[in-house]
């Protein structure tokens, strides 16, 4: 009888020893699943976004190089995601712009879910007519914001100063016009102005297949350089009355952050491309 | 005592030697391949491989259900005694005898054969459980095309991936012209004397002449992306799969 009570009191005193050890090791345990669990929602969420993210996106989400479901080369209409104006800082300088009160999770998963109206940005969650569960709604998101945690793209020695805008467009370096067409497919030119070749591919905002000839004789003493460089830095400036879907929208619909994302370089290059676009009506 | 040490003996389990699976949420718009039954409706899932599904699953399983309703109004008699019950226990022990027969078919060994190029993704790259190719550690999984049975040096990890891959791939493929490492493939014809598919020793439905590499590419600071392609002959011509999948440094899958 004696030696049952022993083991017994051995067994039951081992028991509070272990769980204490462990209690011990659980706050490690719990963050290195979580940190798994987190992975695997980026995971998720890659796979997620190259089935139907990357087409307009960009497989690196740069909205550059894309490609339609057959393997095609084709416009990327959509905004680059693995870009430090939206992923970098908390609020983001886009989230600033935007007076976005919540944080960048819930302003990327806001936008992946109810998708952006007036765009071509469709909904993704089942809430709003898509075919997203919430749960990959969230891993999308995931996967989204896990550039933003690339020291080269949001670390200290990539964080760019806002330029410091000069007047008029002639105290900008000297443009290359070869640089344009990179540029204008980097910063999501493309998602609302379309193809520059393609007269039909404009989506929201107006065609700019023949900006070149058309922007010295928009406003009166302005020259189509000046022109270009107000309507980029501040969208509302000018605001020209036809859109592809009707008249243009007031305010401007267009992003009203290029003053933060744009180099001087980049400003004078896209002003040089722009200015080479004289073909198409 | 008894109730302290099964108590040691759960803890010890628990936190030692069981660690429950990180799985994906259930999502009724995918079931991943070769899916499972629990343990305690196995037997149902090996139903449904002796006769018409539809059949089986509403109208046998449902009628049993009732059996077991009616059965003490069928067996009335008060005696428990086995020489007063023969039939009745008989058909118990019967019956038993083909519900375990009917769980083993039931198991993962008798499911149904896919496709073995996705055999093969199956059994390096599941959608669900333990992965031969995630379970690499992080660091172990080098930027670069490998091919199966591949030796890299200075990396075990890898290396006996590649040897799994290669393993897999015998397994599923086949040699049109013969080969010392690979089984001849076997052509299976239809009824107008046409081949329509090979044969190999372990599988009905091989691979003619397959080659596969995996690529391991980088897909974010923290993440790779891995292909697996398959290159093969059929009857109707070359063909060519692929599945991507990706490896989150933090995903933990060693200790899957």
């Amino acid at each position: 009888m004696q030696i049952k009570v022993v083991i017994g009191t051995i067994a039951f005193m081992l028991v509070m020893v272990i769980l204490g050890v462990a209690a011990l090791f659980e706050p490690a345990r719990l963050g290195e699943t979580t940190d798994a669990f987190v992975g695997r929602q980026v995971e998720k969420g890659a796979v997620l976004f190259h089935e139907n993210c990357a087409e307009c996106h960009g497989a690196e989400g740069k909205a550059i190089d894309c490609v339609d479901f057959a393997g095609e080369e084709k416009s990327c209409v959509g905004l680059p995601l693995n870009h430090a104006p939206l992923l970098c800082g908390e609020p983001s300088q886009r989230l600033q712009q935007v007076g976005w009160q919540s944080s960048k999770a819930n302003y990327v998963s806001q936008t992946v879910a109810a998708g952006r109206p007036g765009t071509l940005m469709p909904t993704w969650s089942q809430d709003f007519g898509g075919p997203m569960e919430d749960y990959q709604i969230d891993q999308v998101t995931a996967f989204v914001l896990n550039w933003g945690e690339d020291p080269e793209l949001c670390g200290e020695e990539a964080i760019v100063e806002a330029v410091d805008w000069p007047d008029s467009w002639e105290d900008l370096p000297q443009g290359d016009a070869a640089n344009g067409p990179g540029l204008y497919q980097i910063n999501g030119c493309a998602g609302c102005h379309g193809d520059p070749d393609n007269p039909g591919s404009a989506a929201v905002g107006p065609h700019l297949g023949n900006i070149g000839n058309v922007a010295a004789t928009r406003v009166p003493g302005i020259s189509a350089e000046q022109y270009i460089y107000e309507s980029i830095l501040n969208p509302n400036a000018f605001i020209v009355p036809e859109c592809p879907s009707g008249p243009c929208a007031e305010p401007s619909v267009m992003r009203a952050d290029y003053g933060f994302v744009l180099s001087e370089q980049d400003m004078a290059d896209l002003i040089a491309y722009y200015l080479t676009l004289t073909s198409a009506p | 005592m008894w109730t302290a040490l099964a108590s040691l003996l759960l803890v010890v389990g628990s936190l030692w030697f069981y660690s429950a699976p990180l799985e994906s949420q259930a999502n009724p718009l995918v079931t991943p391949l070769h899916v499972v039954a629990p343990w305690y409706l196995a037997w149902s899932q090996g139903w449904l491989k002796l006769a018409d599904k539809v059949f089986i699953a509403f109208i046998f399983i449902p009628a049993l259900a009732v059996a077991f309703f009616v059965m003490p109004y069928i067996e009335v008699g008060k005696s428990r005694r086995y020489a007063d019950r023969r039939v009745g226990l008989s058909v118990a022990m019967l019956f038993i005898a083909f519900m375990l027969i009917s769980n083993w078919m039931g198991s993962p060994e008798y499911r149904v054969e896919s496709s073995p190029d996705q055999e093969v993704f199956q059994e390096l790259l599941p959608q669900e459980g333990h992965s031969v190719i995630l379970s690499v550690p992080y660091e172990d999984l080098e930027i670069g095309t490998f091919e199966p049975g591949q030796e890299v040096a200075g990396n075990p990890a890898l290396t006996d991936a590649l040897r799994e891959f290669e393993a897999a791939m015998n397994r599923h493929s086949c040699n049109l012209e013969s080969d010392q490492w690979r089984d001849d493939c076997k052509p299976i014809t239809g009824n107008d004397g046409t081949v329509t598919q090979y044969a190999n020793n372990f599988t009905k439905d091989a691979m003619p002449d397959a080659e596969a590499v995996l690529i391991v590419e980088p897909e974010q600071h923290d993440m790779k992306r891995i292909t697996l392609q398959i290159q093969s002959e059929s009857p109707e011509g070359p063909v060519s799969t692929n599945t991507l999948a990706f490896r989150h440094l933090d995903a933990g899958y060693e200790e899957d």
